[in-house]
This record gives C-alpha cells, structure tokens and sequence, in this order.
C-alpha cells in the first residue's frame, strides 16, 4: 500500500506535466489568432476578385442575390397577388379580371396563343395564358376550354363564357355585341 | 400556422427514418436529411391514401401524419432505443477546434442561402413549367382532394392529357408536396424548393463533413450552392433541383459506405435514390448507376445481400408509383425508342451537348474544371489505392446513362438540339453536387484539408 501511495504521488507531477504544457498551448493564442486573420484575408480576396470578380457565372449569382434582396426589401409588404403580377404582368391581371367577372362553375372559353400575341403587333402579354394549365392555375374552380378542343370533347358543349383577347373571340358568341371592347369577358348566350 | 405544424412533422418524420436507419448520423446530418427524407415519405402516404379513395384534406394528411410519426416513434424505441437521438459530445469537437476560415466560410454560406430562401419564399412560382405542370397539379390536385381522379386527369375535359410527355406521368414528389402545403392554406408552393434547397445544403455539408476536413467541407458546400444556374433554378418550382438533391445526396452516401461500410449510409442512399426516382422518372440513371458498381463491389466481396436490400429499397418508390399510374390510368403515348438502332447525328448531338455543357463554365461555375483538375491530380492514388474509383464509375455511368435515355428518346414534340440546349442543362444539376463531393474527398484534398486543420484550427 504504501508502495502503491508513493508510487502514485511521484507521478501525479509527470502526470500532469503535459497537460500543462497542452493547456499552455490550446485555446485562443497570438499566433493563432495571426494566422487565422491573414487567412480569413487571404480568402476574402480570393473570392472577391477571382470568384465573384472574375468568374462571370459566379458574378451574376451573387448580384442576382443581391439585386432581388432590393426587390424584397423594396416592396416588401406587397400581397401574394400583386407579386403573381409583377412577374406575370398583364397576363395575371387579365386572368383575374376573367376570374371577378365569371361564377365558380363557369366553362370559359379561352383564345389561341395568336389571339395573346397576334403577328405584327406589340405583345402585352408575357407567359402563356392560352395554355390550358397555365391558365387553369389562377382560374380554377372555373373550366377552362381552348379552341382546338372545340368539338372534340363533351366539355365544349357546355361553354358558359368566352374571354375576348385583342379583339379576337367575338366569333363564338352566338349574338352580335354593338361596342367592341378589345379585352373581355362575355357570356356565351346572351343574356334573358 | 397549419403550414408550420405540418412541416415540423415532415421534419419529425425524416430524423426519425434517420434514427430507424442508423445511430451514427451527424445532427448535421440528421437534420439535413429531415425534410427531403420526410416529405418524401409523406407524398408516399398521400399517394396510398389517394390510391385507396380517402380524400386529401387538411385532416386526413396531417392525421397520416402523425400516426406515422407515432408508428416511427414504435419502431425507433423497439429497435433502435431512444439514446440513438443522443445528442454526442463528437460534434461539439469541430467548435472547439474552430478556425477563423471555417467560420467565415459558414457564415457565407448562411448569407448566400439566406438571400436564396427569401428569394424563393417572396416570388410566386411564374416559371413555364411551374404553372403549365407541376404547381398547377399541386394546386388543383389539393383542390380536387385527390391527384389519381383530378380534373385535370380526365381526358374528357382535358383530351390532351395523354399525348407524349404529358404532365399525367410526371413522377409525384413535386406536385404531391406541393399539394400538401395547399392543402395547409399556403398561397404558394415555394414554401417547398425553399425548404429543400436550405436543407440541401445542411445535409451536403454533413455528409462532406464525415469524408472530409471541415474547412474544405464548407468550401466545398459554398461553391456548390452558388453554382449560377442551379442556385438560379432552386428557388423556381421545377423538379430538375429537387432530383438533383436526391440523386446526388444517394451517390454521395452510397460512395460513403463503400469507404467506411457503415451499413445506415448505405440504406441512405439507396432511400435517397428512391426518393430520386419518385421525383423524376429518369431518376433510375442514377440507380443504375450505383446498382453497377455495387454489383461489381458485390462480386469481389462474394456477398450480395446487401447488394439486393439497396435494390430494392431504391426501386420501391418508382415500383408504388407505376402500380399507381396503372391502376388510375395515369399513362402517355409512348416517346421511347424501345429497340436497338444506331443514329450517328443523334450520337454525335449527344456527344457534343454533353460536352457544350461540361465546359460551360457560366452554368455551373467552376465545378467540371475543378472536378477534372482533382481527377487528375489523383489519378496515382485512383489506380493504386482505388480511391474514389467506385464514386467516379458512378458519376460516369450516370453521364453515360442519361445520354442513352436522351439518345432513345424520341422528340416528336421538339428538336434534340433544343432539348440539349436547354433542358440537358438542368439534367446536369445532378452533376454539380457529386462532382464537388468527388473533388473534395479525393485523396489529395483530404491530404490537404488535414493541414489546414492542423496549421488553422484551435488545438
């Protein structure tokens, strides 16, 4: 026992010996601090001049993040639709107007992409409100039906509503309309 | 306030399939994982309930939400024991041994993903695809209270649904996720390519983590992240992104485990290659891909069980969706070539447009040029080491894979040439992470990472 005692006494100072001398050099020294620092400038110089200001792929990422940081803060308070409209400009805001001036349960009879974006003249339009799931996103409950299914399925039998686009659609109402507006929305029948 | 709790249960669901897997993921991991892996599994459960006509509604999802996370929890305690959470002093170590770089790295990472989060959230989804397929799928589908039987889907109504390409086959990841949080009362669906890529990133950094010094891993996860086009295209609603997480986060866990052979990384990657074909359908490149060289791993150990386990866990999503799509008539006009035929310009388009891709350093930042600098510069450690030898055959036969499904289909609806110029570049997505990884845990830059950890990080 007393073997044992002495034994452990004499090595508790070796014992901790290194351990001092680990805790002499862990933690947060001069040096490590220096060497951190230069490196942490070493590096932000490397990715501001030859990633972001070099490399045009990784340029333009970062500034689209930043640019669109702008927009959000910028129009911050702007409510889910508004926002479909500034990506979606005139398409979404005609889609909506067809969607304020129909009932739910209403089949709507939707123009050709020519009728969007007729030849020859300024597109208003962006997107692509003639396609039938396009559409459909913001009309839905509503129906959706495009020309070239006219007679092809039991659904064009029961149009409710035909959307008028740049003037083009007036040919599927089954009366005359005296004042031709260029963008709207009619009933197919005319009214009792 | 619906939309967060059903998150947060997307999110209990993925640790707790990661705690069924294995005990030995980082809580970088394990978080990373939770909400692809989660939401998977809830797609899956929406398309069963789906399947056996029970209405998709706030309720029924959210109910089969938590039965399963109840079931999860059964199975976790039973098999696993509730200390497989334990939250391990190991993964204090990296803080303490912190450097400056490490740090600032981190740091860069949060803000680039920050700014790609608030993108995401504040812009609706206005992309082509988006509106003209999958968020309007999701959308009518949570309208309609079933995605089998959706208006859209009859062909009465909608007599173009059929016609080669249609959305009707897409695989239902997107659009069923997307479905889940309409049904929640979101306005968008963004909530959903927003939350993947943030916990893409996590995860990424993860598993780099386990292979890698956590300097390098950082640096690593910032190049990947903003790699342009594909940062660009993770805060629309497409699906290229999301597969890309899937299909490379599988190779990545799959190439770990034929490192270190820790069993859990192995079945990790084969859900995430699941996962991958449940999102695309031309996911199965990258199971092929890995199933190959396990095959060939499997006849040089002479064991195959564990060869067939991945299998088969990879193919049971794709296997649950066909059975779905033939029971509810969820079919197109075929657009594959099925037989064997040579068409040299079509080969040569390939070739070509892979290579215009692989080069085109705008897209992808310098991903490929890094990747071949590392192949290169490790080609001695390759061939007498066979370091990441089995990772660089899968990366490879997936790039050969794709070309062999784009070569045998057939584009009656637009030019190859188009389809290679813009769509090929979002098939590459996949590419990005898994090249990153492949350069990062290389022989040479591990080398590399452990003396930056030793001339840097804290002792």
């Amino acid at each position: 026992m007393k073997n044992s005692s002495a034994k452990s006494k004499k090595q508790t100072p070796t014992k901790n010996k290194p351990v001092t001398k680990a805790q002499s050099s862990s933690g947060i020294t001069a040096s490590w601090v220096v060497k951190n620092l230069v490196t942490v400038a070493i590096v932000l110089f490397l990715l501001n001049k030859l990633v972001v200001g070099i490399q045009p792929g990784y340029n333009w990422a970062y500034n689209m993040l930043k640019g669109n940081q702008e927009i959000i803060q910028h129009y911050a308070h702007t409510t889910t639709d508004q926002r479909f409209e500034m990506k979606l400009g005139l398409a979404h805001v005609y889609l909506r107007y067809l969607k304020e001036n129909t009932p739910p349960d209403a089949v709507i009879l939707l123009p050709s992409q020519k009728a969007f974006f007729p030849e020859g003249q300024e597109r208003i339009f962006s997107g692509e409100p003639f396609n039938k799931l396009w559409a459909t996103r913001f009309l839905y409950p509503r129906r959706v039906i495009i020309p070239t299914e006219l007679g092809k399925t039991p659904w064009s039998q029961k149009i409710t509503h035909v959307a008028i686009v740049n003037g083009i659609g007036y040919e599927y109402l089954d009366y005359d309309v005296e004042h031709k507006a260029a963008h709207t929305v009619l009933p197919v029948h005319p009214k009792p | 306030m619906l939309i967060t709790l059903g998150i947060i249960l997307v999110c209990l669901n993925g640790i707790l399939i990661t705690a069924l897997v294995g005990k030995q993921f980082s809580w970088t991991e394990r978080i990373g994982l939770s909400f692809p892996l989660g939401m998977t599994l809830q797609t899956v459960i929406m398309a069963l309930l789906d399947w056996v006509h029970i209405p998709l509604t706030a309720t029924s999802v959210l109910l089969a939400g938590w039965i399963i996370l109840a079931l999860l929890l059964f199975l976790m305690w039973r098999y696993r024991g509730i200390d497989t959470l334990r939250f391990t002093p190991a993964m204090l170590n990296d803080l303490k041994q912190a450097n400056l770089v490490w740090v600032l790295l981190l740091l860069l990472v949060g803000y680039c993903e920050y700014m790609n989060f608030s993108k995401c959230i504040f812009f609706p989804p206005s992309d082509r695809d988006s509106l003209a397929a999958f968020d309007t799928l999701g959308f009518v589908a949570a309208h309609d209270h079933t995605y089998m039987r959706m208006s859209l889907f009859d062909a009465d109504y909608n007599p173009s649904i059929h016609r080669a390409g249609g959305s009707i086959a897409y695989a239902p990841f997107v659009q069923l996720s997307y479905a889940y949080v309409y049904l929640l009362g979101a306005e968008t669906s963004k909530a959903i390519p927003a939350l993947m890529y943030l916990f893409f990133v996590i995860a990424f950094y993860g598993i780099l983590r386990r292979n890698t010094g956590k300097t390098l891993a950082a640096l690593a996860t910032l190049f990947m992240m903003m790699a342009p086009e594909m940062l660009a295209f993770s805060s629309l609603s497409g699906t290229n992104v999301m597969q890309a997480i899937f299909a490379s986060l599988g190779i990545a866990y799959t190439a770990s485990w034929l490192r270190s052979r820790r069993d859990h990384e192995l079945y990790t990657g084969a859900l995430l290659l699941g996962a991958n074909m449940w999102c695309r359908n031309e996911g199965v490149v990258f199971i092929g891909a890995a199933c190959v060289v396990l095959l060939i791993d499997c006849i040089r150990r002479k064991s195959y069980r564990k060869g067939w386990y991945f299998t088969g866990l990879a193919l049971l999503p794709a296997v649950i969706w066909f059975a779905y799509m033939k029971t509810g008539g969820l079919y197109t006009e075929g657009m594959a070539i099925t037989h064997l035929f040579w068409d040299g310009e079509k080969a040569g388009d390939i070739v070509n447009g892979f290579w215009a891709l692989f080069t085109n350093t705008l897209y992808y930042g310098w991903t490929f040029p890094v990747f071949a600098l590392f192949l290169a510069g490790n080609i001695w450690f390759m061939i007498k080491g066979r370091d990441n030898l089995p990772l660089l055959g899968m990366i490879v036969l997936s790039v050969l894979f794709y070309g062999l499904v784009i070569y045998h289909v057939d584009y009656v609806w637009d030019s190859i040439r188009n389809v290679l110029a813009y769509s090929s570049k979002r098939f590459f997505f996949c590419f990005v992470p898994m090249c990153w990884y492949f350069a990062a845990t290389t022989r040479i830059a591990r080398r590399g990472a452990d003396y930056v950890e030793r001339y840097l990080s804290l002792k």
